[in-house]
């Protein structure tokens, strides 16, 4: 499932005191939020994984795959009828010795924090 | 009871094709499990593996499953919307591929009100191939969940 220009697209993309920042804009009419839930759609938490995976391979042009998890933290929801604009953060890209990476990133959507990662990408 | 016969749709609130269990195969206060094989369409089948977010929602739907099964059968109330809270120490040692099928275990470690820690094994026979814990959170039985969450 490639999320990309499907549930997002990216609006813009700033690199700021070590930081990359996507502005990111959410497609309420993508199909899937008709079956997470009926009647309800909310964006499904492990979307917001995907889609910050799809942006760092974007931005590193190479294929990731998620391999571990320190810590995945959803603190508030993103329903697509109050929040179509987020904003995700990369703090932190560091390559390990093995050719993965650890990635510290969050999802806010203006001053309110929707999500939290720490976490770590392997090559595809 | 043979859990495996129950609707999967009667214990989720996900729908096709956004539903990542087959079946519960196993449930008590303590433990449950579900199946689910990687089949052709699955949406979150990429080169032939299944994606590392889909093993997440596989594991989560089977807390979902778990629950919509107490929600059902037991307190006799209906299938009550539910959200990941936090993934932990979650390890992938592969993707499943096409074809195969997957068997997830769940153990409750705590559950207090709505929201339930569990930690989670996933199988492909005998073969861990991934382990996290999860927290899920439910949504209050409320006609309006998505104004509930409001902040």
């Amino acid at each position: 499932m490639i999320l990309r220009d499907n549930l997002f697209n990216i609006a813009s993309l700033q690199e700021l005191d070590g930081s990359i920042i996507f502005e990111v804009h959410l497609h309420p009419e993508w199909p899937i939020y008709q079956a997470h839930f009926p009647g309800h759609p909310i964006t499904p938490g492990v979307c917001i994984v995907q889609m910050v995976q799809e942006l760092l391979q974007w931005y590193l042009q190479r294929k990731l795959t998620l391999r571990q998890a320190k810590n995945i933290k959803y603190v508030s929801i993103v329903s697509p009828e109050e929040i179509t604009d987020l904003t995700v953060t990369f703090s932190r890209i560091e390559n390990q010795h093995d050719g993965s990476m650890k990635v510290q990133a969050q999802v806010t959507n203006g001053e309110s924090l929707c999500s939290k990662l720490s976490v770590t990408f392997a090559d595809f | 009871m043979n859990y495996k016969d129950i609707p999967i749709l009667e214990l989720l609130p996900q729908r096709p094709p956004f539903v990542m269990v087959d079946c519960l195969t196993d449930y008590n206060e303590k433990q449950s499990r579900c199946q689910l094989t990687i089949r052709q369409d699955n949406i979150f089948l990429e080169n032939g593996c299944f994606a590392s977010v889909g093993l997440i929602e596989h594991i989560a739907q089977t807390c979902a499953a778990r629950l919509g099964y107490y929600n059902c059968y037991i307190l006799k109330t209906g299938v009550r919307l539910g959200f990941i809270g936090e993934v932990k120490n979650l390890s992938i040692v592969r993707l499943p591929r096409e074809g195969e099928t997957i068997e997830t275990t769940i153990t409750v470690i705590q559950e207090l009100f709505d929201v339930t820690l569990v930690s989670a094994e996933v199988r492909v026979g005998k073969e861990v191939i991934a382990t996290t814990n999860l927290k899920i959170a439910q949504e209050e039985a409320s006609p309006n969940p998505s104004q509930e969450r409001k902040k």
